[in-house]
């Protein structure tokens, strides 16, 4: 056609469709009557099958009765060209299409636009409001503990200097005394992992022996009717972890998942190398893009809410009634895995369970990348 | 018995830590923040320095900088609520960092804080 569009021409309706697949054409331009399928046709099928993408379809016709015309635009024709056709005006009438379509592109391009603005702006707004928790909670860890100080220590002090008072009544109200303040500073410690994300010192390499072992401990607390599967066999890369921290994260994820399952299910934990993971996470919201080692617990419980799910992890919510936990068993998820460098992500469907996820960085992979960095050029 | 100087901005916890180490014969020296601390050891050159690290005016971090400059074998022991009045920083490994002998977390008990106290008296030093 020249005029500087790009063109590709078919012989009917069937060779058409054949060629829409590799050409991906704006505007098509088809004759009415042809041999097999007609235009009409062609342009119901890919009204169907180009179902809410751009296209802008011509149709070149001698019927030009107005119910044939009404027929054609219900078929889904855009515009049409009565025969014999001249080409100025076959010109005019595909740059008319060509202005829409451009129009069009423009819009859906501004539509994409602002629903990534929205989503990137939520996504900040939930990464601030966790680094604010986490300001928080440390601050009060602080001061907790300043109290906890006072408490514990004069009742251990008092204890000492004052044995054996009003026939051991006092060693026993000062004993309840200090067993509180313990049960406080455990809480405190718990807060503390979510703030600082604490690694904790001793690491070993994470591997299958280590998880059976948990697995092992953790069956007691599991009821008659929850079975817990574990799959660890498969060979992954180092990965350095703090054993007891990985026991509190999964006795935390298996409680949750039991309490999901009103204690009759299956919870499954699976153990494994995962590569090119590009999601964005589900506790801190920043986008992953690398490869992980992942250890998931999941269940076939009630599943939650994607409102519930950005919830989960601030402290001290929980769907348990008062009194029956304590609301910070993901935020120490939260925080032992980001003190790690690692990452949580959790898919959950409402009735039909959850799998949280826990994505561990490559030990020898971050060396590797630490020694070399990127290359640069000249 | 040893000469000890306690630095804490909360009045509890260094009546909590005068008691503790008057019950091991100790005689102790008590002051509020870094600025005051770092001027009575400076006056009563104590055998042993206790401070907290977030404390207001001047915080034990810098004070322990100061000190140990002045005094190159000081004895320290560091203690802390862990984080920060504000955020959840935590200085106790930056005490260990600039010299302090051992670091405590509060709440810590009198066996901990004795044997801190024993093992940081025990380590060679010069006044």
């Amino acid at each position: 056609m020249g005029a500087g569009y790009l063109v590709e021409t078919a012989e009917n309706a069937a060779q058409a469709l054949e060629k829409m697949d590799a050409f991906h054409p704006e505007i098509v331009l088809t004759d009415w009557v042809m041999d097999g399928m007609d235009g009409l046709e062609l342009c119901q099928v890919l009204r169907q099958r180009k179902n809410g993408q751009l296209l802008y379809i011509i149709l070149l016709t001698s019927h030009d009765a107005e119910d044939s015309l009404v027929k054609a635009f219900e078929a889904g024709t855009d515009d049409y060209i009565p025969k014999p056709v001249t080409p100025r005006i076959l010109l005019a009438r595909v740059q008319a299409g060509a202005r829409l379509v451009r129009l069009q592109i423009e819009v859906e391009q501004a539509r994409r636009e602002q629903v990534e603005r929205a989503r990137m702006a939520q996504q900040i707004q939930r990464a601030h409001k966790m680094q604010a928790i986490g300001k928080l909670t440390g601050g009060i860890a602080h001061n907790f503990n300043n109290h906890l100080a006072a408490i514990l220590g004069y009742a251990e002090l008092a204890r000492e200097m004052f044995p054996g008072v009003g026939d051991g009544q006092l060693d026993e109200f000062l004993e309840n005394i200090q067993q509180a303040g313990v049960e406080a500073r455990d809480l405190v410690v718990s807060l503390r992992s979510f703030s600082s994300g604490e690694s904790g010192s001793c690491k070993i390499p994470l591997m299958g022996v280590m998880l059976d072992d948990i697995v092992r401990m953790l069956q007691p607390v599991m009821t008659a009717s929850t079975v817990l599967e574990a799959n660890f066999g498969q060979e992954i890369p180092q990965v350095l972890v703090n054993q007891d921290q990985i026991y509190q994260m999964i006795m935390s994820l298996c409680i949750n998942a039991r309490e999901a399952m009103d204690g009759k299910g299956d919870i499954c934990l699976h153990l494994q190398y995962v590569r090119d993971v590009r999601a964005s996470c589900t506790s801190c919201h920043e986008w992953l893009n690398d490869d992980f080692v992942e250890l998931s617990v999941s269940d076939n419980g009630r599943g939650i809410d994607a409102e519930t799910l950005h919830r989960v992890f601030d402290p001290f919510f929980s769907n348990k009634e008062v009194g029956q936990g304590t609301g910070l068993g993901l935020s120490v998820v939260h925080g032992i895995m980001h003190g790690c460098g690692g990452h949580i992500l959790v898919d959950s469907d409402v009735g039909k369970g959850s799998n949280f996820r826990l994505l561990f960085p490559v030990a020898g992979e971050e060396m590797e990348n630490a020694g070399t960095g990127p290359a640069m050029s000249a | 018995m040893a000469k000890i100087l306690v630095v804490d901005d909360e009045a509890q916890i260094r009546g909590l830590l005068v008691k503790m180490l008057s019950v091991e014969q100790h005689e102790v020296i008590e002051a509020e923040n870094g600025t005051q601390g770092g001027e009575k050891y400076r006056a009563h050159r104590p055998d042993l320095l206790i401070t907290d690290l977030v404390m207001p005016e001047k915080n034990g971090i810098d004070m322990i900088l100061e000190l140990k400059k002045e005094f190159p074998s000081i004895r320290i022991v560091a203690i802390s609520g862990g984080g920060g009045i504000t955020g959840s920083f935590d200085y106790l490994p930056i005490a260990k960092l600039v010299g302090a002998l051992h670091i405590l977390q509060k709440p810590f008990s009198l066996q901990e804080l004795k044997s801190a106290v024993a093992e940081a008296l025990g380590t060679p030093g010069a006044r």
